[in-house]
Order: C-alpha cells, then sequence, then structure tokens
C-alpha cells in the first residue's frame, strides 16, 4: 500500500532540490564578460612571463606556478581526481595527495607553457552550462597551424573568494580532469591510494635540465 | 755527410718526441674539451631562451660523442616533452647512458622512470639498484626517496630502520621534506628511538626553510611546550606563516593560539611574518 507513493514522493523531491540546487547555481555563477577578462588576464600573465628573458626557465616556471596556483583551485580538481578514493583516504594522506597532486600539476603545466614564442592566444566565445560552471572557449593559433587549437576553460566562483577561478581545462574536447582521473583510476586499482602518493612524489622529485658542472 | 748519432742522444730524440706529442695531444684534449663545454653551455642558454629545438640541436652530438649532461638534458626534452615528441623510452635511453657514467641526476630520474612507466608495471629492482647508486653519490633527493621507498615497503622490503637512515642523511644535508619527514620519524619512534626533543628540533630545522606542514608543527609544538620549551608568540609566528601559505589545519590551530597573545603583540608578529622570507631568523 505504502511501496507506490514512496518513490513517486522521493522522485518529486529529487526533482524539487535539483531545481532549487540549480537555480541557486545559476545564480552564482560567473557573468560572462567576468569569466573572459578572467582567463584572458591569467593568459596575458603567462605571456609577459614566457616573453621575460631575463628570467631564467626555473624562474619563469616558478612565476607561472604562481600564477595557476591562483588561478586553478586545486583542491576541487584534486578531490575529483582522485574519484571514490578520496572518501577511503586518511587525513594524512589526503594532505599529502593533495600537496603532492598541486605541486605535480602545476609543474607539468608551467613545463608544458614553455617554448611557444609564436602562439597567439584568442577569446571565441563563452558557454553557458546553465548550472554554476561557465566554458570560456579559446583558440590558440601558432605557425603551420592557422585553424589552431581549441581550449575550452572551466570556470566557477571560488568557494573561498566568490572570485572566478579554473576547475577543468578541455582542450579538443578532452577534459584534463577526466583524462587525469581515468589515469589515477588505473594506479589506484593496482597500487591503492599510498602507491598513487608514491607515484606523484617520485614524479616530483625528477630533476629537471642541468647546467656545467 | 754523415752525422753519427750516440745512443744516448737517439734515447734523448725519442724523449723529446715524445715529450712534444703528449703535450700537443694534452693541449687538443684540453681544446676539445673547452670547445666541448662551451658548445654545452651555449645549449643551456638557448634553453634558458626557451629555445629549446635550438637546445637539442647543439646538446644532441655532444650527447652522441659521450657528454654526460648532453646526454641527461636530452633524456628531460624528451621527459617534458620540450622541443621534441614526449617520449619516456627515449628519455630513459639517455638517462641510462648518462647513469652508467655515474651522473647522479641521471641515476636518479632513470630509477624514477623504472617506478612508474606508462602503460607498464613497475621495475622495482631496477628503480632500486639505481636509486641505491643515485643515494651512495651524495644526492640528497634520492636518499629522501630511496628511504621513504624503503619506509613504504613498495617493491621493497619494508625495512624502517634502513630508510630511517637514508631520510636522516638527506635531513642532514638540508632537505626540508626529509627534516620534516625525520620530525615525525623522532616523534612517533619510527624505525629508531622516540625522541619529542629532536622531532621538534627537525620540524623547526624544516620551518625555517618555509615548509609549511612543518611551520603547522613546530607551531603546535611552541603551544604545547612539547619537545620545546613553551611560547604562544612562537607558535602564532609558525601558524601564521603556515596558514599564510594556505595550511587549513595551521589556520584553525591559529584561533586557538591567538586568544592566548595579547593584541598589541598579535599586530607586531604578524608584521614580522610578512617580512619573513625563508632562511631568514625568526
Amino acid at each position: 500500500m505504502f511501496r507506490f507513493p514512496r518513490p513517486r514522493i522521493l522522485v518529486h523531491s529529487i526533482a524539487v532540490v535539483l531545481l532549487a540546487g540549480a537555480v541557486q547555481a545559476k545564480a552564482a555563477a560567473i557573468p560572462p564578460k567576468e569569466a573572459e577578462a578572467f582567463i584572458s588576464g591569467l593568459a596575458n600573465q603567462a605571456v609577459a612571463t614566457l616573453a621575460d628573458n631575463t628570467l631564467t626557465v626555473q624562474d619563469r616556471e616558478a612565476r607561472l606556478r604562481k600564477l595557476l596556483k591562483n588561478g586553478f583551485d586545486m583542491n576541487v580538481i584534486s578531490r575529483y581526481v582522485a574519484g571514490r578514493y578520496w572518501r577511503k583516504m586518511t587525513a594524512g594522506q589526503k594532505a599529502d595527495y593533495r600537496n603532492l597532486f598541486t605541486e605535480w600539476t602545476l609543474k607539468s603545466y608551467a613545463s608544458r607553457l614553455g617554448g611557444y614564442a609564436d602562439q597567439k592566444f584568442e577569446i571565441v566565445k563563452t558557454i553557458d552550462t546553465g548550472k554554476k560552471d561557465i566554458f570560456v572557449r579559446t583558440r590558440i593559433v601558432e605557425p603551420g597551424n592557422p585553424k589552431g587549437i581549441r581550449c575550452d576553460w572551466r570556470v566557477r566562483p571560488s568557494r573561498e573568494t566568490g572570485r572566478p577561478i579554473v576547475v577543468d581545462v578541455v582542450v579538443e574536447g578532452i577534459s584534463m580532469l577526466v583524462t587525469q582521473k581515468a589515469e589515477f583510476a588505473t594506479v589506484l586499482k593496482k597500487r591503492g591510494i599510498d602507491g598513487l602518493i608514491e607515484m606523484l612524489r617520485v614524479r616530483v622529485s625528477k630533476f629537471q635540465a642541468i647546467a656545467s658542472g | 755527410m754523415n752525422v753519427k748519432i750516440t745512443t744516448r742522444q737517439r734515447i734523448r730524440a725519442v724523449l723529446l718526441a715524445a715529450l712534444f706529442f703528449m703535450g700537443a695531444s694534452g693541449l687538443v684534449a684540453g681544446w676539445a674539451g673547452g670547445a666541448r663545454a662551451d658548445a654545452f653551455a651555449d645549449g643551456y642558454a638557448a634553453y634558458q631562451r626557451l629555445d629549446f629545438k635550438g637546445a637539442i640541436k647543439i646538446w644532441r652530438p655532444l650527447a652522441e660523442a659521450g657528454h654526460a649532461r648532453a646526454q641527461f638534458n636530452m633524456g628531460t626534452m624528451y621527459d617534458e616533452g620540450r622541443g621534441v615528441e614526449r617520449d619516456n623510452a627515449k628519455a630513459r635511453a639517455w638517462w641510462l647512458k648518462a647513469a652508467r657514467q655515474d651522473l647522479p641526476e641521471a641515476l636518479h630520474n632513470l630509477a624514477s622512470s623504472y617506478l612508474f612507466r606508462d602503460g607498464g608495471d613497475a621495475d622495482h629492482e631496477m628503480a632500486v639498484k639505481w636509486m641505491t647508486r643515485a643515494a651512495e653519490l651524495g644526492l640528497a633527493r634520492s636518499q629522501y626517496t630511496l628511504g621513504k621507498m624503503l619506509m613504504a615497503g613498495h617493491g621493497v622490503p619494508k625495512d624502517e630502520a634502513a630508510g630511517r637512515a637514508w631520510i636522516e642523511k638527506a635531513a642532514m644535508q638540508g632537505d626540508r621534506r626529509a627534516q620534516y619527514n625525520m620530525g615525525k620519524l623522532a616523534r612517533d619512534g619510527t624505525g629508531g628511538p622516540k625522541d619529542i626533543k629532536a622531532a621538534a628540533q627537525w620540524f623547526l630545522k624544516a620551518a625555517r626553510q618555509g615548509y609549511a606542514k612543518a611551520q603547522n608543527h613546530i607551531g603546535v609544538r611552541y603551544a604545547k611546550g612539547n619537545g620545546i620549551e613553551q611560547d604562544d608568540e612562537k607558535a602564532y609566528f609558525w601558524l601564521t606563516l603556515a596558514s599564510d601559505q594556505g595550511h587549513q589545519l595551521a589556520k584553525i590551530n591559529r584561533q586557538t593560539v591567538m586568544a592566548r597573545v595579547s593584541p598589541a603583540k598579535l599586530a607586531e608578529i604578524e608584521r614580522r611574518a610578512l617580512a619573513w622570507k625563508p632562511g631568514q631568523p625568526e
């Protein structure tokens, strides 16, 4: 007798909650112009850093890391990438994983940005997801590739400051977050949480190019 | 006209010729070595200008001729995909060449490459072999990594005492992560004696190098007088520095200590913390 009403109430409740959530989230989304200005600002600072030939590669990367650290929500990204394993981590493992993941991500992003002096960066448009996130579509044009590389930046308000912050980068339709999550899932399945932390520690500790001794 | 040459004169001439040849070949070798060093430095200058293709153009022939540092750098370029397509196998091949010449950085990177290979299983035996050699040559980063491998027992038999010994070597060389870890090992008595005073001193060393986690730990120890003389003002100083670096737990701990320090003193400590740089006296 009470079998049918229950699910109906449940479905109805979920719909109400989702709708309320969407409305609330929609209200909190970053306005398109602000999101564009934010991404444009990040890109301009990165270009200026890369163009500064008075700095060493290490100094440039340190500046880029700082830029990315302030522009990317590493708490959100690291949690998402760990997936269901996040809840299984102890407080110590969470802290180690988050620190190492942040260090490694910033290091690898910073190193990928180098060596493209002839690249040009253009804002194409913004795409509203209808939720709290907004995508800023950009195109990176380089010699020999006039069509350019499509790069979408997923931006949302920071939980701490309310200012825009990046939570994903989608290059030619491939989400860095999803790609990273898949790679980590394989390591987590094979070696567990400590294995993943160990992997990140090893990756972070690698030496870069050295000068003459 | 026949000129008679005595045996003594003949020996003298041969010796002179030999000396001349040795000197000349030494000069040639010295010149070649100097030219190679100059070329290597040119490659490094190109690398610093972010001209990665230019750097590779200079380093590749040097690497092929056996220059260990050029071989190592070629490996890093392939590993990071700078100026060339990213290729882990080629990176490892170049590092192996440099590692065979006992270049510590190459030994370290080579060992790391065996631990986590794209699409392949780890080869712990090889990783430990090369990492141990780098650690033996005194590379702090390798000593620390090897120590952590032994502590965790990943791919090697777990040996906390040996792991702690390697981490301590790295800590003694000033590696801040190793110092922080020594703090935890001494605090818990893992792999060696428990010593809360030593633990506090290790945390303090790492904190002075700007390590946020260590700044939080030493802040808490000052607040509680745990292994170090109780001092709320010093606790507030370190917890402020850790909080400013975004350490979440330090932010909570800082709030607790804040209530125990006078407002005037709080402002003065905050000013000092803002001006503080790693390595400076606190």
